[in-house]
C-alpha cells in the first residue's frame, strides 16, 4: 500500500505554544489543538488537511468555514472558552469535556461514562487528600489547614500516589501508551508492511514514554518529602502545579491514537488505524528537553500528514457520518 | 401440479414471503441457520428470492471452498433467468457444477485449502485474500483446459454451447484475482490506474475474451470507477460499452428490486456506489449512448431512493420517535439515533442524484417536528441530537424549538 511520505514537522518551543489536544468528534477535526490567542481568545491549530506542511491556526469562525463541526464540538469550544483559567491546559480541556458529554452531547453512552469519571476522580481526590493528611501527620509537626491540603490533593492527584494510584489518570495514560508501542512492536514483527512507518510512530511514543515517566517520577519524588513539598506550595504554588501538570502535557494527544488502534481489528483496519495516528500526533516541544535534561529536537522532528487522494472526498459524505459515530463511541472509552 | 405438491410448496411460500419483509438482521440470522444445515435441500429455495439482497446487506457467511473460488466473481455473478450468451456476466446456476469439477480436480490441494479455512468467515479478508491467493491461479489455470462437465445440461439447465464462454469469463476473472483483491482492499487513497491498467493489459494479453467481464468486475466498486472507464478508454479493443451497459443494468435492477427491502445502511452504501459509478460514467470523456443511459439509471435512483427515505419515515423513524411519549431506555435512543443517521446518509446519498432540495425539505421537517415534539421524554440535548443526526448541526440550531 502507498502510504503518506512523512514530513519534517515543525517543533514549538513550548507546550503552551503545542497547544492541548481536544477530542473533537468532527472528523476534519482530528488531532486539532487549542491555545490562548491574544485576538481571538482561544486559537485552533489544525493540521493542514491537503497534506502539505505546517498547520493551520484559525479562529473558532475559521473552522467553521472549513468544516462542520457536531454540536458536541461548538459546545466543546465555547466550554473551554469560557474557562476562567488564565492558560488552556490538558486539565482545563478535560474538565470541559467532560462537562459538555455530561450534557449528553456525544450521546447516551458518552453521558454515562463522563458521570462515572467525574465520580471516579472525586474519589480518587478525596483518596490522595487522606493520603496527603495522614503523610504531614507522620512525617512533620507543621499544621495544615484542610482546604490547604484539599487544594494540594488537586494538583497531586492525577499522577497517582497512595492507594489510589493505578487508578489514577496519568498512570493509565502512560500504561496505554505504552500498550499502544508494544502492540504496534508485535504487529511489525508479524511481517505487517511498511516498518519504517511503524517506527516513526513508536519513536513518538518512546519519546513521550520516556518524557513521561521522568516527569512522574519527579513529580513523585516530591511528594516523597511531603513537608518540603508544603513548604514550596505555601510559597510557590504555581511552581509547583506546574511540576505536577507536566505529565499530563507530555501524554497528551495519546488517549485517541491508543483506541484507534484498540478498535482496529484486522491487518487492513490497523494499516488505516496507522495512517490516521501517524496524521494527528504533533511532535514533542523543544520544553520537553528542558524538563528532562535532554535534546529531543533530532527525535522528534518527523510526523505523518493526511494526503488526500484522487476522487477521495475528504470534507463531507457519508464516511464522515459513520465517523463521527465512531468518535462518540471514543468518548465514552475515553471521558 | 398435484395437491401434494401444493401443499408442500405454500409453507416455503409462506416463509418467502416473511422472510421478505423481514429486517436485514432477521435475514442474516435465517442465512445463518441454512448455512449451519449440514444437507440444505428445499433450504435453498427460501433464500433464492434473496440473492440480490445479500448482495447488497453482505452478511457473515461461513467460508468454503466453493464460495472462496468464486469470491472474485461476486459482482457479476446473475440468476440463471437473467443471464444471457455473451453478457459480462456469470449465472449462478452454472456455479456449483464448474465448482465442484475443479475442486475434483485440484484433489488433495482443495481439502488442504478447506482445511485452512475451516471455521472462518467471508468477512475474514485476510484469511480470503491469503487461502484466496493460493487457490485461484491454479484454479483458473485448471479451468481453462477443462472440459465441459459431464452433467452440465442437467446440473445447470444451461445449454452445452454456453460453457466455453462461461469457463472463459470465470478464467478471465480468477487469472486477475490477486490484484483484483489487492486492489478493492487498498485503503491508502493512492491513484488507482496503475493497478487497474496493469490488470486490464494482463487479461488483453492472456483472456482477450474475457476482458468484458473483468471490467465489469472492476466497475463493479462504483467508487472507482473513473479511473476505472478512464484506464479501459485508453485501451483499444475493450468491449467498455458492453459492460458498462451491464453494470448499469445491475445498477437498475439494485434500485429497484433490492433498495426497497434492505436497511437504510445498505441501501445508502448502494446508493452512493451507483451515484459514484453514473457520475464517472457521465464525465467529461463519456460517450453519449452510455450518458444517455446513465441519465435514466439516474432518474431510477432519484425516485428510488426518496421512495426508500420515505418508507424508512413512516415505518421506521416517526413509529420510533412516538414511543418517545414513554420512557426510552438506552437501547431504544441509540435506535432511534441509529435511524436518524441511516436517513440522512441515504439523503446524502440520494441528493447526488438529483432532487437536493426535496431531501432538505423533507428531513428539515421532521429535525423540526423531533424537536418540537413536547410529549417526548426525550431529553432538550437528545432531541437536538436528532436534529442534528438529521439536518446537520447548523441547520439544527436554527430551529424555532432549540
Amino acid at each position: 500500500m502507498d502510504l503518506p511520505t512523512p514530513i519534517p514537522s515543525h517543533q514549538s518551543a513550548t507546550f503552551q505554544e503545542r497547544g492541548v489536544c481536544v477530542p473533537f468528534t468532527t472528523p476534519a477535526l482530528a488531532g486539532a489543538r487549542v491555545r490562548r490567542d491574544a485576538r481571538h481568545g482561544l486559537a485552533l491549530l489544525v493540521p493542514n488537511p491537503s497534506g502539505g506542511r505546517g498547520i493551520y491556526v484559525l479562529p473558532w469562525s475559521g473552522v467553521r468555514d472549513m468544516c462542520h463541526p457536531t454540536l458536541h464540538d461548538c459546545m466543546l469550544h465555547d466550554a473551554i472558552a469560557a474557562s476562567k483559567a488564565a492558560l488552556v491546559s490538558p486539565g482545563v480541556v478535560r474538565a470541559a469535556a467532560r462537562r459538555v458529554a455530561g450534557d449528553g452531547a456525544a450521546g447516551r453512552a458518552a453521558h454515562a461514562a463522563a458521570v462515572k469519571a467525574i465520580q471516579i476522580e472525586s474519589e480518587s481526590r478525596q483518596a490522595t487528600n487522606r493520603y496527603l493528611l495522614y503523610a504531614l501527620a507522620a512525617q512533620t509537626t507543621i499544621q495544615a489547614s484542610a482546604a490547604e491540603v484539599a487544594a494540594l490533593a488537586d494538583v497531586v492527584d492525577e499522577i497517582g500516589i497512595g492507594p489510589y494510584a493505578a487508578r489514577a489518570g496519568i498512570p493509565i495514560r502512560l500504561a496505554q501508551v505504552e500498550g499502544l508501542r508494544a502492540a504496534l512492536a508485535a504487529w511489525s514483527n508479524m511481517g505487517a508492511d511498511e516498518p519504517g512507518y511503524v517506527s516513526l510512530v513508536c519513536g513518538m511514543a518512546d519519546l513521550a514514554i520516556r518524557c513521561g515517566r521522568h516527569v512522574i517520577g519527579a513529580a513523585r519524588d516530591r511528594v516523597a518529602d511531603v513537608e518540603g513539598l508544603l513548604i514550596d506550595w505555601r510559597a510557590r504554588a504555581e511552581d509547583v502545579a506546574a511540576v505536577f501538570s507536566r505529565p499530563a502535557w507530555v501524554l497528551d494527544g495519546w488517549s485517541l491514537p491508543c483506541l484507534l488502534w484498540g478498535a482496529a481489528s484486522g491487518v487492513v483496519a490497523q494499516r488505516a488505524a496507522l495512517i490516521e495516528i501517524g496524521q494527528m500526533l504533533a511532535v514533542l516541544p523543544k520544553e520537553a528537553g528542558h524538563w528532562i535534561g535532554a535534546s529531543i529536537e533530532a527525535e522528534a522532528n518527523q510526523a505523518i500528514r493526511p494526503m488526500v487522494g484522487l476522487n477521495q472526498d475528504w470534507r463531507a459524505g457519508l464516511n464522515a457520518l459513520d465517523l463521527v459515530a465512531r468518535n462518540e463511541q471514543f468518548r465514552a472509552l475515553a471521558a | 401440479m398435484t395437491q401434494t405438491a401444493q401443499t408442500a410448496i405454500r409453507p416455503v411460500a409462506d416463509v418467502q414471503r416473511k422472510l421478505r419483509r423481514a429486517a436485514d438482521e432477521q435475514v442474516a440470522q435465517v442465512l445463518a441457520l441454512v448455512d449451519a444445515m449440514p444437507v440444505r435441500g428445499a433450504a435453498d429455495a427460501l433464500i433464492a428470492p434473496l440473492r440480490g439482497r445479500l448482495a447488497a446487506i453482505e452478511p457473515i457467511r461461513p467460508l468454503s471452498v466453493t464460495r472462496l473460488l468464486f469470491r472474485p466473481l461476486d459482482p457479476v455473478i446473475t440468476t440463471g433467468p437473467r443471464w444471457r450468451p455473451g453478457a459480462p456476466a456469470v449465472p449462478r446456476t452454472a456455479l456449483p457444477t464448474i465448482g465442484d469439477a475443479v475442486i475434483a480436480q485440484l484433489g488433495p490441494f482443495a481439502r488442504s485449502i478447506q482445511a485452512s479455512i475451516a471455521g472462518r468467515d467471508g468477512k475474514e479478508h485476510a484469511i480470503v485474500n491469503q487461502a484466496g491467493a493460493s487457490l485461484w491461479p491454479p484454479a483458473a489455470a485448471l479451468l481453462a483446459q477443462m472440459p465441459i462437465p459431464a452433467d452440465w445440461g442437467l446440473a445447470t439447465g444451461l445449454p452445452n454451447a454456453c460453457y466455453p464462454e462461461i469457463r472463459t469469463n470465470i478464467a478471465a476473472v480468477l487469472h486477475q484475482a490477486i490484484p483484483l483483491s489487492q486492489r478493492t482492499r487498498d485503503a491508502g487513497g493512492a491513484d488507482p490506474t496503475p493497478a487497474i491498467s496493469a490488470i486490464l493489459h494482463a487479461t488483453q494479453a492472456d483472456y482477450p475474451a474475457g476482458l468484458g467481464i473483468v471490467l465489469a468486475v472492476l466497475l463493479a466498486d462504483g467508487v472507482t470507477a473513473a479511473p476505472v472507464l478512464l484506464a479501459a478508454l485508453a485501451m483499444p479493443g475493450i468491449p467498455v460499452d458492453l459492460a458498462v451497459e451491464h453494470t448499469l443494468d445491475r445498477a437498475q435492477h439494485m434500485l429497484t428490486a433490492v433498495l426497497p427491502l434492505v436497511g437504510l445502511a445498505a441501501a445508502s452504501f448502494q446508493a452512493a456506489h451507483i451515484a459514484a459509478l453514473l457520475d464517472a460514467i457521465e464525465g467529461p470523456d463519456a460517450r453519449p449512448t452510455l450518458r444517455s443511459h446513465a441519465q435514466r439509471i439516474r432518474q431510477v435512483a432519484d425516485e428510488a431512493c426518496r421512495s426508500r427515505l420515505l418508507q424508512a419515515l413512516d415505518q421506521e423513524f416517526l413509529p420510533k420517535l412516538a414511543t418517545a411519549g414513554v420512557a426510552l431506555d438506552d437501547a431504544a435512543v441509540t435506535g432511534l439515533e441509529s435511524v436518524a443517521r441511516g436517513l440522512r446518509r441515504l439523503a446524502l446519498a440520494g441528493r447526488r442524484f438529483g432532487a437536493a432540495a426535496m431531501y432538505d425539505k423533507l428531513l428539515g421537517r421532521t429535525a423540526a417536528g423531533a424537536c418540537a415534539s413536547i410529549n417526548s421524554t426525550l431529553t432538550r440535548m437528545e432531541r437536538l441530537r436528532l436534529a442534528e443526526l438529521l439536518v446537520g448541526s447548523d441547520a439544527a440550531l436554527k430551529l424555532p424549538a432549540v
